[in-house]
């Protein structure tokens, strides 16, 4: 081969393998986000957050872009999405677009935090899909089973509404109502409205202790309550069978987040009226009424001995 | 040689002579190029400014199937129903993913369906990968499963390239058709927060 056909091929071929390098390398589906995620700060009532992601096709093939809105659970070996809590505060615009190579397009989003948050539901994030236009290729001439998978790369981009500043565990009773007078059996109801004016939730534990003369008695509480929630929380105690005279009914509400070191105390008393004692008095007060009336039985009973 | 008086009369003469000869409007249209170059230069050397530019934080993924052909689809190809599992390398020839991202990234995988979508479906239990910090053979499934925990950032101007290695089996007595699925590789920021006050 002359130097002139050389000459003539090697501009040829080196085209040829450039053209090819950026096949090789440049048809991957891929998407980026930028910002990377979200953190809304929530001081209470209801607020309003909007927010821009910008997303851009890094790959070398038109996608069609879909964004969601979820609610997310994640840790080290789950990643949840569901679409309840943050999942219906979220709106993003648009949620469907076509990006081609290089484009980018800016996603504009609204977090419509409600007035009082459940802070499990609070975690979310715009799920974002890039799926290819070109549809898989359904035809095989083969006899064999033809295997082809679409691949589409998923952006998650996190929106946490959390509470700045400090931790602060505070409950204010509003009112509270215990039974004066109990007959026995009789339930009566403890009832404790509370109010939380601290930050975060409030896990409430604690028990009435129910002191009498002869008889202790200690009732279970639990519950909880949200950040500037109001919560009533109730309770019931029945006296048994032997209870009776003045209670002293103590109740101790103990609260925190997760340790609960906070405490709230209530003293009220109670009379337990016992239905023996109840019975003992018709009883006496029957007899004494036919003793003074001098009321006599209409019934006579005569005991004989047996001869 | 000129003495003052001679020089003085000299000068007129000349600038009389510009004046005659109409070279005004090039005189004035000098002084102002002088006046508007001035200003300027001397701004810049009397001032400095600073530049200030914020990086957010941004997550990238892509992912690509034997040098990106048939646009990133997964072509496993035509497979004999012979229950036994094929390998797919991955790297260039088969399947890669690709991080751009600026920070740490967890990188989670699912499919869309239980079952590629054909003639006689096939469970997604026999469509497995490794790679990243997935060491060993784990199946698809409908739920994310984490393949790359903590991937760090790309190097700067250099986004880094992951092999994905895919294991598939074909069951006995599958027919002959063209079988599909979609699987999604996520991409989600490694320090993704939860709430701060649960």
């Amino acid at each position: 081969m002359d130097s002139k056909k050389i000459s003539k091929i090697i501009p040829i071929i080196t085209v040829f393998l450039i053209s090819l390098s950026f096949i090789g390398s440049a048809s991957a589906s891929g998407l980026l986000a930028s910002p990377g995620g979200f953190n809304v700060k929530f001081t209470g009532g209801p607020t309003t957050y909007s927010g821009t992601v910008t997303v851009e096709n890094i790959g070398d093939n038109t996608l069609n872009v879909v964004v969601n809105k979820k609610r997310m659970q994640k840790d080290n070996v789950n990643l949840i999405f569901s679409d309840i809590g943050i999942a219906q505060w979220i709106t993003a615009n648009p949620s469907n677009f076509t990006l081609a190579p290089k484009e980018k397009k800016a996603v504009k989003f609204t977090v419509n935090v409600p007035a009082n948050v459940n802070y499990f539901d609070a975690a979310g994030a715009l799920i974002i899909d890039g799926y290819s236009q070109q549809s898989l290729n359904s035809s095989s001439n083969s006899n064999s089973p033809n295997l082809q998978i679409q691949q589409v790369p998923e952006l998650v981009v996190p929106i946490i509404v959390g509470l700045p500043g400090p931790i602060i565990e505070s409950l204010q009773m509003i009112q509270h109502s215990a039974p004066t007078v109990l007959l026995s059996f009789m339930p009566g109801d403890f009832a404790y409205q509370l109010n939380n004016n601290g930050t975060v939730y409030a896990n409430i534990t604690g028990n009435i202790e129910v002191d009498g003369l002869l008889s202790k008695h200690s009732v279970p509480i639990q519950g909880g309550v949200f950040p500037g929630d109001n919560f009533t929380l109730t309770s019931q105690w029945t006296p048994d069978f032997l209870d009776f005279g003045i209670y002293d009914a103590k109740t101790t509400i103990n609260y925190g987040r997760y340790h609960q070191t906070q405490t709230l105390q209530t003293d009220d008393k109670i009379f337990v009226i016992p239905v023996w004692l109840i019975l003992i008095i018709i009883l006496a007060v029957a007899i004494w009424f036919l003793r003074k009336k001098d009321i006599q039985s209409p019934i006579k009973i005569k005991i004989e001995r047996k001869k | 040689m000129y003495l003052l008086p001679d020089l003085v009369s000299h000068l007129n003469e000349q600038v009389n002579k510009m004046l005659n000869k109409k070279n005004i409007v090039g005189i004035v249209t000098v002084l102002f190029i002088v006046l508007f170059s001035v200003v300027p230069t001397f701004a810049a050397q009397s001032s400095t400014q600073p530049v200030t530019v914020t990086v957010q934080q941004t997550i990238a993924i892509s992912a690509s199937w034997a040098g990106g052909a048939n646009n990133s689809a997964i072509n496993l190809g035509t497979l004999s129903a012979d229950n036994m599992q094929n390998t797919f390398t991955g790297g260039a020839t088969g399947e890669q993913l690709t991080t751009a991202s600026n920070d740490a990234i967890d990188i989670w995988t699912k499919v869309a369906s239980a079952s590629f979508a054909g003639a006689d479906p096939i469970a997604i239990s026999n469509f497995m990968y490794s790679g990243l910090s997935q060491s060993t053979a784990k199946a698809f499934t409908t739920n994310y499963a984490i393949i790359g925990n903590n991937t760090p950032k790309a190097p700067q101007g250099n986004p880094t390239t992951y092999p994905v290695n895919l294991y598939l089996t074909i069951p006995y007595g599958t027919g002959a058709g063209t079988y599909t699925n979609t699987v999604y590789f996520s991409a989600v920021a490694h320090n993704a927060a939860a709430p701060t006050t649960p």
